[in-house]
């Protein structure tokens, strides 16, 4: 054995005994515990529980709130660069990474340990810093390459207010634990904040309604026979109540256009995985539309500002929530779109979607930006690059 | 994703329980090398537990050990591919575990080591680990990776001679 090895060696060992020998997992029923959660939470933190009644299929609300489609018929889609910010990886290991972010003429190189990025804020993008040590909190990157924190650390899931003055966090308490908190972009003070979650939250939305967030709730071995399940929440800053929205079907995607009061869901009905629309109304979730694919690979819900329209990706589609009408996107058949990190719409009618080729072996892969049309489908190449992510306006 | 309708054998539950308590620990040790985080580990090892047993039973009885490994690095290579690709975003239970204190705790030496063995290919880390950790055979790590025996030697000794240059490199 030669000295790399001995060394080599010495390090694996030195490494794995960092797990003591007398330690033990959490035990094969511990999710199952967990799961039930919602239900001893209730007396605590849930002050109304809302049974929302589902129908099947592509239901339309008769006084729905959703926006009738309008403005100008669809013109040639441009070549020109997103109008959204954009991050390119390049290096090939996890040490030898290098991000820069691009925003108009702007480009800015992303400081080690600096990651996300959820919208423009404050001349800067919103994000993250996890620097060693498991450390992590929300925080704007700004064109200088300096980054300011925001809120308090141990906080992840930084979402805007719909009028960008305020930021919402998922701040990590005590064991499983959390709680959202608000904070003023410019201030960095806290405004609201949540009651305590027996259980922290995965993901925000925040539209006209609120604060919207998913728990997940997982139910392996005990439940290994059943889906994953998730919970959704409503939550209004400065409110003391949390309020749960029962829906069985919920799959845990989230998204909720910030000008709107439109949220789009995930849902499967059997092998099927579905994109649910609708709006909170007389204290239910009033679903507006529901379209579902046989086991595609993923969904995610992608929506349009102004929550009229919904994007299914993985099949190409876009779909006008009022009316039910599909719109191919005219992607090449030959190429797949990215499902994650997920579509980004720049304006009410125009999707930017990632693509690389089917089947693709090569390193690193080759993507392309492309520019969609969800009105006519229509699609134009943007970007040709690699490792590329889209980033929210 | 999970059928509902398969049906899970009676004794499923004993068996991946049993195989539970004895190789918990092993496979956590496995899968830190692998990601570098404890909680991104043991989450790891705690899915590829879910995998077993909605499989479960195996052909032969000494195939789960060999099932639960290949599962640790697949899952491994999911994480640090989340990692690398998913907006630049490391969900925080996900952070690699590169701090000041792990590097006292390791000291300078191993220190080295480890950045040395981060900055390797995926595919050749996984043979390294396999090969100096768990002390498998070049068969058995063909195995659970997928490969060729002749390619996990090869990947082998080419690690090794590029972890050689970048020990040398950071002295």
């Amino acid at each position: 054995m030669n000295a790399t090895e001995t060394r080599l060696r010495d390090y694996l060992h030195t490494q794995a005994a960092t797990v003591p020998d007398d330690a033990h997992g959490p035990g094969l029923d511990e999710s199952g515990r967990r799961r039930h959660w919602p239900v001893l939470a209730t007396a605590a933190a849930i002050a109304v529980i809302l049974v929302v009644t589902v129908t099947f299929l592509t239901r339309l609300s008769p006084d729905s709130s959703i926006p009738v489609p309008a403005g100008p018929p669809p013109g040639p889609v441009s070549h020109a660069a997103p109008e959204v910010p954009y991050t390119v990886i390049t290096g090939d290991t996890l040490t030898n990474l290098h991000a820069e972010l691009h925003d108009g003429d702007r480009t800015v190189s992303i400081p080690r340990g600096t990651t996300g990025f959820y919208g423009r804020v404050d001349g800067g993008w919103l994000g993250m810093t996890m620097p060693a040590g498991g450390r992590f909190q929300a925080g704007i990157l700004y064109p200088d390459g300096t980054f300011r924190t925001v809120g308090p650390e141990r906080s992840e899931g930084p979402t805007l207010s719909p009028d960008r003055r305020q930021v919402a966090v998922i701040h990590w308490l005590s064991g499983a634990k959390g709680e959202i908190v608000v904070l003023d972009v410019k201030s960095g003070k806290e405004v609201s904040r949540s009651p305590e979650l027996p259980v922290r939250p995965t993901k925000l939305g925040w539209n006209q309604r609120g604060i919207w967030f998913r728990v997940d709730e997982i139910g392996w071995p005990t439940h290994a026979t059943q889906p994953t399940q998730y919970g959704l929440y409503g939550w209004r800053p400065k409110s003391d109540q949390v309020t749960q929205i029962d829906f069985p079907r919920y799959d845990g995607g989230l998204a909720a256009p910030a000008a709107s009061d439109v949220v789009a869901l995930t849902t499967r009905r059997g092998n099927n995985r579905c994109l649910a629309a609708g709006v909170l109304r007389a204290g239910a979730f009033d679903e507006a539309r529901e379209y579902c694919d046989v086991a595609p690979a993923s969904t995610y819900p992608v929506m349009s500002p102004d929550g009229r329209t919904v994007v299914s990706s993985d099949v190409k589609l876009a779909i006008d929530i009022r009316s039910g009408k599909q719109t191919r996107l005219r992607l090449p058949a030959a190429t797949k779109v990215i499902a994650w990190p997920e579509p980004v719409f720049e304006n009410v009618s125009q999707v930017l979607l990632v693509t690389e080729p089917q089947g693709n072996n090569r390193k690193p892969v080759p993507q392309q930006i492309y520019r969609c049309d969800v009105r006519s489908g229509e699609c134009a190449v943007v970007l040709k690059t690699t490792e590329v992510t889209l980033h929210e306006q | 994703m999970v059928s509902t309708s398969r049906p899970v054998p009676v004794d499923a539950q004993g068996a991946v329980s049993a195989l539970y308590q004895q190789h918990w620990v092993g496979l956590l040790r496995l899968a830190v090398l692998m990601v570098d985080d404890r909680q991104a580990a043991e989450d790891v090892v705690q899915e590829a537990f879910a995998e077993l047993y909605r499989r479960w039973p195996l052909r032969g009885s000494d195939a789960a050990l060999a099932y639960l490994r290949t599962a640790v690095v697949n899952r491994s290579r999911s994480v640090l591919r989340r990692r690398k690709v998913a907006r630049l975003y490391i969900p925080p239970h996900q952070a690699p575990n590169d701090s000041a204190e792990s590097d006292a705790v390791l000291g300078e030496e191993r220190s080295q080591v480890q950045r040395a063995l981060q900055a390797l290919p995926r595919r050749t880390r996984e043979v390294l680990v396999l090969r100096y950790y768990l002390d498998l055979a070049f068969a058995e790590i063909a195995q659970i990776l997928g490969i060729s025996e002749s390619s996990a030697r090869a990947t082998s000794s080419r690690g090794l001679a590029v972890l050689t240059e970048r020990l040398e490199e950071l002295r």
